[in-house]
């Protein structure tokens, strides 16, 4: 051992601490207690099935795969006829077999739920039981909910077998009802190119990366799983997934939990986004100003604060005299570094300012702190 | 010792026969390959050390690669291994005996250690001396490595205009220009951030996935002769793209005899550069279906490999990706397309809950078909409770695989007891070679914050039979060329390139196992197509050692 360690340091090395990552290894201490109590619970005399849901959601909801799966195998034994258990249960990292079995046993208990339908024919075309996936695929189709991906499904499972005319004419089916999901222009594109169609091929991998991917349906289940989350991070995905759904008070809802831990400005910036979402740029950059420990040199914050800059911009030629909004102008400056610009607009601000004692003395103590930034 | 399939029928001999039975109605187990590891006994030391700080910087996950060639052209294969600082990379030479020492120093290898935190291992004969040159890729500038000829390096960056700073990582050699000289092509993953941080969803610190960086351009550095090159990625097109990328390769994907380039992005649609002839490329990997895959994700991509799966004589691309994707088996079609066909090979279920990094496609029981090895490790903390005395294996590691092709393209774990696969560890580099000169192949792997290591092939039995192909083009090897085997009942085909797997290189000898045949004729016709679509075929004994030479026909 010693021998080792005088060599290693000889030529540089430098070994491994047995125990650096130890420091680094405690959860949160919200996420913590919330698996404490779920945990007590689920071990009362007596605990019921939910009991052991429950605990086996909030420890998925944080990631922690591996004992939620075996809180769910409990909830299971306790209540096999409750289907939300192995549908979550299979998205514990387990072995592909194994969750594909838990995904049909969920699948047998209910065929309504549009997002376990499209998981479980996605899962049989991985696996390659395209025969069962073209039947789950198939009834799927006939349902509102889950119609155009089981239709897209049904052309990839064709494309599979190489039968291009039959995927072709399930995908011109999709395009044709004006689809705007860019999946279907994405598989659209090859199919047409081992058709020989180069030109529509072209035309259609351009509309796929203009629409981006479809909106995956909707989960009530997963949603519940996701609402048990006491950790930023994990709210913060909520949020943004509520967003992408355009839920937008379920989002703010998700993302004001997350900044009581935020510690990294993650929050404040799903905030600004969100503000931009809804058009209110006053919120944005107040948020966005606040969420700089995200780093200063982040893409999503970039983009945020070039749009928050955009929209003040658009503001701005609306209501030139407006002392307020000449000042949200300066401030969207300065938030994309543009500190020259910044002073300029801020000391017009000030001209319109005035009598305005509070917003004079904000925007005194802004034009300070810019000119140390030129 | 009994061979490994000894053991299997040994083992099945005891169980009832119901579930012999079953068995039978499942198929025919894969017959596993045994790999011995032969570290110690080879001498061996090379470990790539860089341990998680307490910010988590996304550059310590990432491990770093190797190559496994011949630099003193003495017949036997060398290991050269990029590694962290500050220990830089390290040169190992096989000595006649059959063991390995570190010539680093002696080579002048060693003064690259001085800034760079090393990534990846290009090799290429770029100025046509027969001799295989170096490039170095690194979080930071890139170097090229001269090889003079008499066993060591010179570093030639400076003179090259190879300027590559940032963070470089896989990079490959072919002749995009038809010029005759081996040009440069270098994938760029993020602008570093060390600000960054992330954690797991309970809250406990881990590494940041990457689309939380700003992505960097690729390079395209065209051979201008005598060892300089000019950066032609504005031109070319290629440097608009800002994408994450891991893996590359270099072939001629729509049969138009100029090389086009695969690259594998981490998180974002591959790219498939196709040569438009006049200097530019266009990306068409959509509507040639290797951007995403089947479902339209875009997946981790990391390693590549290139090698015709399913024996259809066209080549297939192997990607490998984070857990909670699958490994993506892209199959080779008509008119230049491929098909994700990971679902019928097997290789989705086999590889769900593993991060792939090394990958290669190989003939590891010489029956002919092409196997696949991959190199797995975590780039993201398991999802299991943290507590006090997780070792780094613990948290990160995970087995390797070995991968065995029933012959139609369908793949099943062929690890049986290879020590290849008994331990969890952080593997990222990865080249399989006939280091023993025995005709079957070996494994090299480098693993994060572990010694790399060697695996020795065992698992063949006498009888069986293979043909090694040395294909050069003047003094080079004819990187870019396919070289079909006919052997009547059957063609195999091989690529012929050093790119391997995760920023790793290796010997681009082809091999072909020629299985346990009954009856073997005295010649087998091979035919070679050269990368500028020429066409020669010659006959060859169907074993052994061959060095064809474009024009020439087999070197005496």
């Amino acid at each position: 051992m010693f021998a080792d360690l005088a060599k290693a340091v000889a030529l540089g090395v430098v070994l491994v601490a047995p125990h650096w990552a130890l420091a680094q290894s405690a959860l949160e201490p919200q996420v913590e207690q919330a698996i404490k109590a779920a945990r007590e619970r689920a071990t009362t005399e007596d605990a019921a099935a939910r009991d052991w849901g429950r605990l086996a959601m909030v420890q998925q909801a944080h990631g922690l795969l591996e004992a939620a799966y075996s809180a769910y195998v409990e909830a299971m034994r306790r209540d096999p006829s409750d289907y939300r258990w192995p549908f979550l249960a299979a998205a514990c990292d387990r072995d592909s077999d194994v969750a594909l079995g838990h995904l049909r046993d969920a699948y047998a208990l209910e065929t309504n739920d549009a997002a376990l339908s499209q998981s479980y024919a996605d899962a049989l075309t991985r696996a390659g039981d395209l025969s069962e996936a073209r039947t789950v695929y198939q009834r799927a189709a006939g349902q509102v909910a889950t119609a155009e991906l089981a239709q897209l499904g049904l052309a990839r499972l064709a494309l599979l077998d190489g039968k291009i005319n039959e995927s072709l004419d399930q995908l011109r089916l999709l395009t044709d009802q004006g689809s705007r999901n860019g999946d279907v222009y994405r598989l659209l594109a090859q199919v047409l190119r081992r058709d020989g169609n180069h030109s529509d091929a072209k035309r259609a991998a351009e509309m796929a990366l203009e629409l981006g991917h479809g909106r995956q349906p909707i989960s009530p289940v997963f949603d519940a799983m996701r609402a048990h989350a006491r950790s930023p991070g994990v709210l913060i995905d909520t949020g943004y997934r509520s967003m992408a759904r355009f839920e937008l008070d379920s989002a703010a809802k998700s993302f004001e939990a997350a900044l009581e831990w935020d510690r990294s400005g993650a929050a404040r910036l799903a905030l600004g986004q969100l503000a931009l979402e809804q058009g209110d740029v006053h919120q944005a950059v107040h948020h966005l100003e606040r969420s700089r420990e995200v780093g200063p040199d982040a893409p999503d914050l970039v983009a945020a604060t070039r749009d928050a800059l955009e929209y003040s911009e658009r503001a701005h030629r609306l209501r030139r005299r407006d002392a307020a909004t000449t000042y949200l102008l300066s401030r969207a400056y300065a938030l994309n570094g543009q500190f020259d610009d910044a002073v300029q607009t801020a000391r017009r601000a000030r001209e319109l300012a005035l009598g305005n004692e509070e917003l004079l003395t904000a925007i005194d103590e802004r034009l300070r702190e810019w000119e140390r930034e030129r | 010792m009994p061979s490994n399939a000894a053991l299997v029928l040994k083992r099945t001999a005891l169980l009832p026969a119901l579930l012999l039975a079953l068995l039978a109605s499942l198929g025919e187990p894969a017959e596993a390959q045994t790999f011995v590891d032969v570290t110690d006994q080879l001498g061996i030391d090379f470990r790539h050390t860089a341990p998680p700080t307490s910010t988590h910087r996304l550059r310590e996950i990432m491990g770093s690669g190797l190559a496994a060639f011949d630099y003193d052209g003495d017949g036997d294969i060398d290991l050269l291994f990029a590694g962290a600082l500050p220990r830089g990379p390290a040169l190992f030479r096989r000595t006649q005996h059959g063991r390995y020492r570190e010539v680093t120093v002696a080579a002048g290898l060693a003064a690259s250690a001085a800034s760079n935190y090393g990534m990846g291992v290009a090799i290429a004969d770029t100025d046509n001396d027969g001799d295989l040159d170096v490039y170095l890729t690194h979080v930071g500038a890139d170097q090229l490595w001269q090889n003079n000829g008499d066993g060591t390096f010179s570093d030639i960056t400076e003179t090259s205009g190879l300027v590559a700073d940032g963070w470089s990582t896989a990079a490959t050699f072919c002749d995009v220009d038809r010029g005759g000289l081996l040009d440069l092509y270098v994938g760029s993953y993020v602008q570093p951030d060390p600000n960054r941080s992330c954690t797991t969803a309970g809250g406990v610190p881990d590494y940041c996935p990457p689309n939380v960086y700003e992505p960097a351009s690729d390079r395209l550095f065209l051979n201008r002769g005598s060892n300089t090159f000019t950066d032609v990625g504005e031109v070319s097109g290629i440097a608009k793209a800002r994408s994450p990328a891991l893996g590359v390769m270099c072939h001629d994907f729509d049969s138009d005899h100029r090389a086009d380039l695969f690259v594998a992005n981490d998180g974002t649609p591959n790219h498939l550069w196709i040569n438009q002839g006049d200097g530019t490329f266009v990306d068409e990997g959509i509507v040639r279906g290797v951007a995403t895959n089947l479902f339209g994700q875009a997946e981790a991509g990391m390693g590549v490999t290139l090698g015709d799966a399913d024996g259809d004589l066209r080549l297939d691309l192997f990607v490998t990706h984070v857990d909670g994707e699958t490994n993506t088996l892209y199959l080779g079609q008509a008119g230049g397309v491929m098909l994700d066909g990971t679902s019928r090979s097997n290789l989705g279920m086999l590889s769900q809950r593993l991060t792939g990094f090394g990958t290669s496609f190989a003939d590891l029981d010489l029956d002919g078909d092409l196997d696949l090895v991959v190199a797995n490790g975590r780039v993201r903390r398991a999802s299991r409770t943290p507590s006090p005395g997780q070792s780094y294996g613990d948290i990160y590691g995970e087995p390797d695989q070995l991968l065995i092709n029933d012959g139609s393209g369908r793949f099943e774990d062929g690890c049986g007891t290879s020590s290849f696969c008994e331990h969890r560890r952080v593997s990222r580099g990865l080249a399989v070679v006939d280091l023993d000169q025995d005709g079957d192949l070996d494994l090299v792997a480098s693993h994060s914050n572990e010694r790399a290591r060697i695996y020795e092939n065992r698992g063949r039995p006498e009888a069986d039979r293979w043909l090694s192909v040395r294909v050069l083009d003047g003094k080079r090897d004819a990187i870019g060329a396919e070289v079909v085997l006919d052997l009547g009942e059957r063609r195999l085909l091989r690529p012929v390139h050093h790119t391997s797997g995760y920023l790793s290189s290796r010997d681009a000898t082809a091999v072909f196992g020629l299985g346990k045949r009954s009856t073997v004729s005295e010649t087998e016709s091979l035919t070679i197509r050269w990368s500028d679509g020429g066409l020669e075929t010659f006959d060859v004994s169907p074993s052994g050692r061959t060095i064809v030479e474009r024009g020439r026909g087999l070197a005496p």
